[in-house]
């Protein structure tokens, strides 16, 4: 049975609340019903819709067979029930301060409920496996002393295989798309490829069929595949004969072994698994295997650690040269660490940020309750004059919170659902496990202990004050000067600066974020990325096995993209600005072998300069006659040119990429030096790149990824025409995506989009908050001295003294809870540094604008209540109560 | 006549129900018997209430419910059908013929308001 139609939230809620088989008779109702008003109007019927839903949640209707039900339980639970009754009673009686109370605690619990279902499903929830606890992964040390997770190459892993004693098994991955032909048509599948343990160090098994048999890991062994469960469905239908059949992926015959579990999630998720068929080649010393070990039983990451030093030294010492020098030493650390290490800062500060705003949430309730309780202290005063119990007020009470806390939780999840979805839309590509964020029970119970601590905390501090005092005292203070209750009004005071406070330190981060974005976005590019479009397509299969092919495919799809009306120029290359290019070394000649430079390899085709508007600053670019045969060549940019000699000279000098360990490491010359453009990821000064000829590149950086680059006219719209060409030219090519490359740049700020727009959401709401805070606060001062302030005007006071009385007070808890707050955001802001560009943590500038924002919306929040003292009539002021 | 059992008296919401009941002539579900009171005599009713009523016309013997197959337009789920009892019938008879004697005379009055 599946929920399509229904809103899941609504679906959800009704699961929890109707019993048996009432659900399945309203749920189905909803939805055909649903479905039928829906061709009527879209709006009535979610309107009908939500209006029967709710319906159904607050009075579902009856067990079934079994009538009415009798109320029972002994006299306390009566006694409870009848304050339940009466609080509700007492607070559908005053539905303004229901309602501000309620919408507040909900803001305040479904901000953090959201927040904390996506770090929960990233960072908290262990990772789906049996042994997730000793799943580990590579961690290395560097010179500097930073540690950060790594890859090894085949040699490492086999030695490691061989001397390490630490590991129950060890496997090590590879990725690697292919291109997958089904009746469908063509489509790009994620590989992943794997040794043999990978099933062991997970726990996991194939759900049908079986995993990797030994034989199947010799290189140029039998070509076998599992498939994922999405997979099977999509391409199979599901079929259970799926075993044994064959597919084809990149152009070869694929016989599937196995399929695995539905629930299976891996990062990235794979499409198809097959066997890694590694070769152990001595000169292969890339560290490009993700390696994943799974603990022996009785170890930790601690006790791990002696063996790891070990093993690593002793390779260091075996095989001199595989390793850089900036690498120390080697560590292990769980696989979830390493997966959720980059998001940690990220998501610590929106925590924070959330809770600070939760914190300036319970202030304002608790304000807002004891502004209340003030008002109710004669109600209580009677009531126990009359005979009531200080327990039985204390109920009532309690259970005034707890009912505004429970509400305030089921609005929450409201706004926890939209927020959820908000993030999901917001949230940048590549965070792990974010497809499994949702409202889940972990959440629901998460949601219910925020609202009924902070409901209940916020009662206790607000309300229970009330029953402290003397049914006399009571009485004689509320009739006769009306006057303010001191203690009340310093707590209030308190809150307020905290308030303040809080505030400054979420709009100061906010205001750095604001700035980092709009510094990264500012930044030029060093070429014009406007018009100009990208196709993606993944050239994996057999077709384009030889660098000739490749190249002989583009040059005819470069030829029919040039002659559409509306394309300037277009080029082919094996990576996108704005996304990082292949790293790889090269060695310049003269130079000993051991100072090779790292770089950034882009293989590109003839007219890619003009293309892409980066201007030539000596020599030339890559031409089309730049071909296999031809004598080997390479353009550098200028940061490159300025490490070959530092300068002019770069032009002539020869290098060779890659470490001269392989026949086609062959020695290029440098026949031209182009500007420096930030083509990386944003933030980031362009790197010391290399542009190789697409021909003269071998299969390096062409394999798993190409792209073509088109300069349009404005406005010219050739998308379609590019996608019947490459139909044209190889109908089993599947097109990744053809967008403009604005938007490729707006992918690559989408992190710092991210921080910004929710740490600024979240500063928003605090001042909002805050600023209706203190306004109730002085509004509600003016109004209990109402009195005073009458008598000060009929005694001579000028309106001004009036005026300045209440702005001092208003200005001078906003100034405290400023100067706090400000404190507090110098010492916070340098958890902010690695999120940060082009702004310092403590600049000057930001805080000054902060400090005036604040203090301004204060003083305009203070002035209303102030100019209204100034109305006091004092004959009007004299007579009340 | 009088040899006969009395008919169950039935509330204002009861007999809008039962008369939903009585309009969808044997195929009457929650929701199309929630539609038709709606539509017929503008009345916003919920469904729960529908159900809950239904349920206690059941008890008091007025309507009897089965349940149908599911289909897709459901999502898979199944409904749950009610058709009028031959005391459900007279029920409605008698609280007709009430209202009749009642309004007796005063038709033209009646509908001008």
């Amino acid at each position: 049975v599946t929920d399509t139609g229904l809103p899941r939230l609504l679906a959800a809620l009704l699961r929890l609340r109707l019993g048996g088989e009432w659900l399945e008779f309203v749920l189905g109702d909803l939805e055909e019903e649903f479905q039928r008003r829906r061709r009527l109007g879209g709006t009535a019927a979610s309107v009908w819709l939500w209006r029967q839903g709710l319906a159904c949640l607050l009075r579902p209707p009856p067990r079934l067979g079994h009538g009415a039900s009798k109320p029972a339980g002994d006299g306390s639970m009566h006694s409870m029930a009848h304050d339940v009754l009466y609080a509700a009673r007492v607070l559908r009686k005053s539905p303004g301060f229901t309602l501000t109370v309620l919408l507040t605690l909900a803001l305040g619990v479904g901000a953090t409920s959201a927040i904390f279902s996506v770090v929960d499903a990233v960072m908290l929830r262990p990772l789906p496996y049996p042994n997730a606890d000793r799943l580990v992964s590579f961690f290395y040390t560097f010179r500097s002393g930073a540690i950060a997770p790594g890859a090894v190459s085949p040699v490492m892993f086999a030695f490691w295989k061989e001397h390490s004693a630490i590991f129950e098994a060890l496997a090590v991955t590879g990725g690697g798309d292919f291109n997958f032909l089904s009746d469908a048509g063509a489509q790009r599948a994620r590989g992943l490829r794997v040794s043999d343990d990978f099933f062991h160090v997970l726990g996991i098994q194939p759900a049908i069929g079986r995993a990797f048999l030994d034989g199947e890991q010799q290189p140029n062994g039998p070509r076998v595949a599992i498939l994922s469960h999405g997979l099977w469905q999509r391409a199979m239908g599901g079929r259970m004969d799926a075993i044994d059949r064959q597919i084809t992926l990149n152009d070869r015959d694929y016989t599937v072994v196995g399929v695995m579990p539905g629930d299976f999630t891996y990062e990235p998720q794979p499409d198809v698994i097959v066997p890694l068929q590694m070769a152990v080649n001595p000169a292969d010393i890339g560290l490009n295997y993700t390696i994943l070990g799974l603990l022996a039983p009785t170890l930790t990451v601690q006790s791990a650690q002696p063996d790891m030093e070990r093993v690593f030294q002793q390779y260091r010492s075996e095989n001199p040269g595989h390793l850089s020098k900036q690498m120390v030493g080697a560590s292990v650390g769980l696989v979830q660490d390493h997966l959720t290490a980059p998001y940690r800062p990220v998501f610590t500060i929106l925590l924070a940020a959330v809770g600070l705003v939760l914190l300036i949430v319970c202030a304002n309730v608790t304000n807002l309750l004891l502004s209340r309780g003030a008002v109710r202290r004669r109600e209580m005063a009677i009531r126990t004059a009359l005979g009531a119990s200080r327990g039985r007020l204390v109920g009532h009470v309690m259970a005034e919170s707890l009912l505004l806390a429970l509400a305030g939780g089921v609005c929450s999840l409201l706004l926890a659902f939209w927020g959820v979805r908000v993030l999901l839309s917001l949230s940048p590509a590549g965070i792990p496990r974010l497809a499994s964020v949702g409202l889940d029970g972990r959440v629901l119970l998460f949601a219910a202990v925020v609202s009924v601590v902070s409901g209940v905390a916020c009662g206790a501090m607000g309300s229970l004050r009330l029953v402290r005092t003397g049914p006399g005292e009571a009485l004689k203070a509320s009739a006769s000067t009306g006057g303010p209750d001191r203690s009340r009004q310093r707590l209030s005071s308190a809150l307020v600066v905290a308030e303040v406070a809080i505030s400054a330190i979420l709009l100061t981060g906010a205001a750095l974020l604001i700035v980092t974005y709009f510094n990264l976005r500012s930044l030029r590019p060093g070429f014009d990325p406007e018009n100009l479009l990208v196709v993606e397509y993944p050239l994996t299969s057999q077709r384009y096995a030889t660098a000739e092919r490749i190249v002989g495919f583009e040059s005819s799809l470069l030829e029919e993209v040039r002659a559409l009306p509306g394309v300037l120029s277009a080029t082919a290359a094996s990576g996108l600005p704005f996304q990082r290019g292949l790293n790889h070394v090269a060695v310049i000649e003269g130079r000993a072998d051991e100072e090779w430079q790292l770089i950034e390899y882009r293989a590109v085709g003839p007219e890619y300069f003009s293309t892409l508007g980066i201007p030539v600053l000596q020599g030339r670019g890559i031409e089309a006659s730049d071909i296999a045969a031809g004598p080997p060549v390479v353009v550098v940019n200028q940061r490159m040119a300025r490490i070959i000699d530092g300068g002019p000279g770069a032009l002539g000098a020869r290098i060779t990429i890659g470490k001269r360990t392989s026949s086609t490491d062959v020695t290029r010359d440098v026949v031209g030096v182009v500007a420096d453009i930030a083509d990386g990821p944003p933030g980031v000064p362009a790197l010391p790149t290399v542009y190789v000829p697409r021909g003269q590149s071998g299969m390096l950086g062409s394999r798993s990824f190409s792209a073509t680059l088109i300069r349009v006219r404005p406005f010219a719209d050739v998308a379609a025409s590019v996608r019947h060409a490459i139909g044209t030219l190889d109908p089993t090519l599947p097109i990744v995506s053809i967008r403009p490359l604005s938007e490729v740049a707006a992918a690559a700020l989408a992190p710092q989009r991210f921080n910004m727009t929710l740490i600024g959401a979240f500063a928003g709401a605090a001042l909002l908050l805050t600023i209706v805070g203190l306004y109730g606060l002085l509004s509600y001062g003016v109004t209990q001295r109402t009195r005073e302030i009458g008598l000060r005007v009929a005694l001579g006071a000028a309106r001004g003294r009036v005026v300045g009385m209440v702005l001092r007070r208003g200005m001078t808890l906003s100034l405290a809870g400023t100067v706090l707050g400000v404190a507090g955001a110098l010492g916070l802001s340098r958890f902010m540094s690695s999120l940060l560009f082009g702004v310092s943590g403590t600049s000057f500038t930001v805080f000054a604008a902060v400090v005036i924002a604040l203090l301004g919306l204060a003083m305009m929040a203070t002035l209303v209540p102030a100019v209204r003292a100034t109305r006091i009539e004092p004959n009007v002021a004299l007579r009340t109560d | 006549m009088w040899s006969k059992k009395q008919a169950a008296v039935l509330g204002d919401f009861e007999q809008l129900v039962l008369f939903g009941v009585l309009r969808r002539d044997g195929d009457g579900y929650g929701a199309s018997i929630q539609r038709e009171i709606e539509e017929r005599a503008g009345r916003a009713v919920s469904l729960n209430a529908v159900y809950t009523t239904l349920d206690r016309l059941e008890q008091k013997g007025l309507v009897r419910s089965w349940i149908g197959a599911p289909t897709a337009e459901r999502g898979g789920r199944r409904r749950k059908h009610y058709a009028l009892e031959p005391a459900g019938h007279a029920a409605l008879k008698q609280a007709y013929r009430t209202f009749k004697l009642m309004t007796a005379g005063f038709e033209r009055r009646l509908e001008r308001a």
